[in-house]
């Protein structure tokens, strides 16, 4: 069963320009990564969602419900912002029950609520801080719990992960996706970061101009994308142009087998992929096309190597146990597999 | 250059403007203490140290009276204009037709004279003036004299008027000043979360407003406390503000009577200052509670 359902979603923006059509079906109780770049519309999409930027034209489903016409009070849907939108006068306490408070909820039900939310959020001993005495990471545990004790039926993430430091990214991405298994509510989060996608979400969505790209499970985005935009913002890097006659591909960097044609028409030069980390590198000369390494970058658990074969450069990631040097001369492979050739061919 | 040469290029950049600001604020106000406490001798008067000019302003027939118009002249339009301030930034966060040209005219009031306002106030409300004839051709009174009194009454809804017109623009800059960076998202999450409009101001927009409102509250509430020229013009000669009688001492041809203006300066000064450390103090137990301190 669908959780949330948008279909042609399209809002106008005050100054002109608009955000759609565009369409997403979330899985009841699935984590969706709205990925793209500034200015795709990611964030005005989960607004749309919300209730705070009108919808236009299309329809809006949350499970069966339709919510199109319903102001983002009555559609029940939680929001975390960006900066996380703490009240800095009020403690955490508070912060937390506020949305029982405004509702009216007896004092009694509040303090229950509270415990448990407390426990889950693991926010124990800093109810009675105010905002600005917590860390980027409690903060954010207090926004999730303010949004989370109202029981909202979709929750909606608008960068969650932005503001924190690097070494606490992993533990909150971790802590988020529990938090949202632990509740089962259908979440949609928005990112510009494609690991954080690869790491949260069930199902990713990739947007740019205001549209929808692709939208699939993360491996079906990071191995088959649809188009060379998807592929690029996915960190591909590696798009050319090739013709295949049967299984046998001519690239600029040499002739290959390759096995993923469905996008390709015979003896046609249509665009295709291959990630870095499927190229490997021999120092042996003998193990497939010949190639020099034009530099060597170390990122801690890989180095990135640029190679230069024909004339054409390429991009590859090896484990970091063997190095090559600069102006070395290795030779590569690609098993035929690892050849994507994009079903949409527009560049 | 050291810390200490850094230092002293300060204080001799500074010099100039300290020593002007030495002799024209502190000099004068240290000169108008003195004589509060009896040395005058160019006035004829040197009995410094002496309680008996303080004695006498206070004991005076009226002084309580001068006393709670000055503090009703002072609060009353202040926290009129407050709320109109408030309401007014809180309307000019809308979108509306003309809004451009009302942002740049409701401003105008703060460049021009108080005087002014008060000659616009006697042209329109005075019972000759043009709303009072105007009443008359509608036949709505039978003589623009029969219109009511609203100047030179106690109160001071004259000076009421020449208040506002001039310090809701200044408090609405302000607070729209501060309403255009308060953070949207707060809002936004309050509302996402239940909280109605009446809600979201109480519990968001307000306790985001209260550096603001409490600035242009504080600024406001010692310029009316302080004011002279409205209520000296408007008010209804007696009993009249505190700093109305300060000036009729100090301007009366008896020259011995100057020490007694100045002690009611003094006291003027005193009171205020006390009224500000209440209200600061006030302000800062809030922002204790509001975790801002």
């Amino acid at each position: 069963m669908s959780g949330l359902r948008l279909q042609n979603g399209v809002t106008v923006f005050d100054g002109g320009g608009q955000i759609g059509p565009v369409s997403l079906d979330i899985p009841d109780g699935q984590m969706m990564a709205l990925l793209g770049p500034s200015g795709s519309g990611k964030t005005t999409t989960l607004r749309m969602i919300a209730g705070l930027a009108p919808l236009q034209s299309g329809q809006l489903y949350f499970g069966a419900r339709e919510v199109t016409a319903l102001s983002g009070q009555a559609r029940n849907v939680g929001m975390v912002f960006q900066n996380y939108g703490l009240f800095p006068h009020m403690t955490a306490e508070e912060n937390i029950t506020f949305g029982l408070r405004m509702k009216g909820q007896p004092k009694s039900e509040q303090r229950e609520h509270l415990a448990w939310i407390l426990e889950m959020t693991r926010l124990g001993g800093l109810e009675k801080r105010f905002p600005k005495e917590l860390s980027g990471g409690q903060k954010q545990r207090v926004a999730l719990a303010r949004t989370l004790i109202t029981e909202p039926d979709v929750l909606l993430l608008d960068e969650p992960l932005s503001s924190l430091d690097a070494n606490l990214r992993e533990d909150m991405a971790l802590f988020i996706k529990d938090l949202q298994r632990e509740f089962n509510i259908t979440t949609i989060f928005v990112t510009h970061d494609q690991e954080e996608a690869m790491m949260l979400a069930d199902q990713v969505t990739v947007m740019a101009d205001g549209a929808v790209l692709q939208q699939g499970l993360p491996p079906e985005i990071f191995d088959r994308p649809l188009s060379a935009k998807v592929a690029e913002f996915m960190g591909a890097a590696n798009i050319f142009t090739g013709r295949i006659q049967g299984i046998n591909l001519q690239t600029p960097f040499g002739n290959f087998e390759a096995l993923n044609t469905e996008g390709a028409e015979a003896g046609k030069g249509t665009l295709w992929m291959v990630r870095p980390e499927h190229i490997r590198l021999f120092r042996e000369g003998d193990k497939g096309p010949g190639a020099v390494i034009k530099s060597a970058r170390y990122h801690g658990g890989f180095i990135q190597y640029e190679i230069e074969a024909h004339g054409f450069v390429l991009k590859t990631r090896q484990n970091s146990d063997v190095s090559f040097q600069q102006g070395e001369h290795v030779s590569f492979q690609i098993a035929p597999q690892h050849f994507w050739s994009f079903p949409e061919q527009d560049h | 250059m050291g810390g200490t040469g850094k230092s002293l290029k300060i204080v001799a950049g500074l010099a100039p403007a300290a020593f002007a600001m030495g002799i024209l604020f502190i000099g004068a106000l240290g000169l108008s203490i003195l004589q509060s406490f009896g040395y005058a001798p160019a006035y004829g008067v040197s009995e410094f140290p002496t309680f008996r000019f303080y004695e006498r302003v206070i004991t005076e027939e009226g002084f309580l009276l001068s006393l709670g118009l000055t503090f009703y002249y002072a609060i009353v339009p202040t926290v009129i204009g407050a709320i109109f301030s408030l309401l007014l930034a809180l309307a000019l966060m809308k979108g509306f037709k003309g809004k451009g040209a009302f942002l740049f005219l409701y401003k105008i009031p703060m460049v021009v004279p108080y005087l002014v306002g008060v000659s616009l106030v006697i042209l329109l409300f005075s019972n000759g003036g043009l709303i009072a004839r105007l009443f008359y051709h509608l036949g709505m009174i039978g003589s623009p004299s029969d219109f009511i009194r609203l100047l030179g009454t106690s109160s001071g809804y004259g000076i009421f008027l020449v208040y506002l017109w001039k310090q809701v623009p200044f408090m609405t800059v302000m607070l729209y000043a501060h309403l255009l960076v308060l953070d949207h998202r707060q809002r936004e999450s309050a509302y996402l979360l239940g909280a109605g409009p009446l809600q979201r101001f109480f519990h968001v927009t307000l306790p985001g407003l209260a550096p603001a409102l409490f600035s242009a509250t504080l600024i406001v509430f010692a310029f009316n406390f302080g004011g002279f020229e409205v209520p000296f013009i408007l008010g209804a000669g007696y009993p009249n503000t505190l700093t109305v009688e300060a000036w009729r001492l100090f301007d009366d041809p008896d020259y011995t009577n100057r020490p007694a203006a100045m002690a009611l300066t003094t006291l003027i000064l005193v009171l205020s200052s006390l009224c500000l450390a209440l209200l600061i103090g006030f302000y800062r137990s809030w922002q204790r509670k509001w975790g801002q301190l």
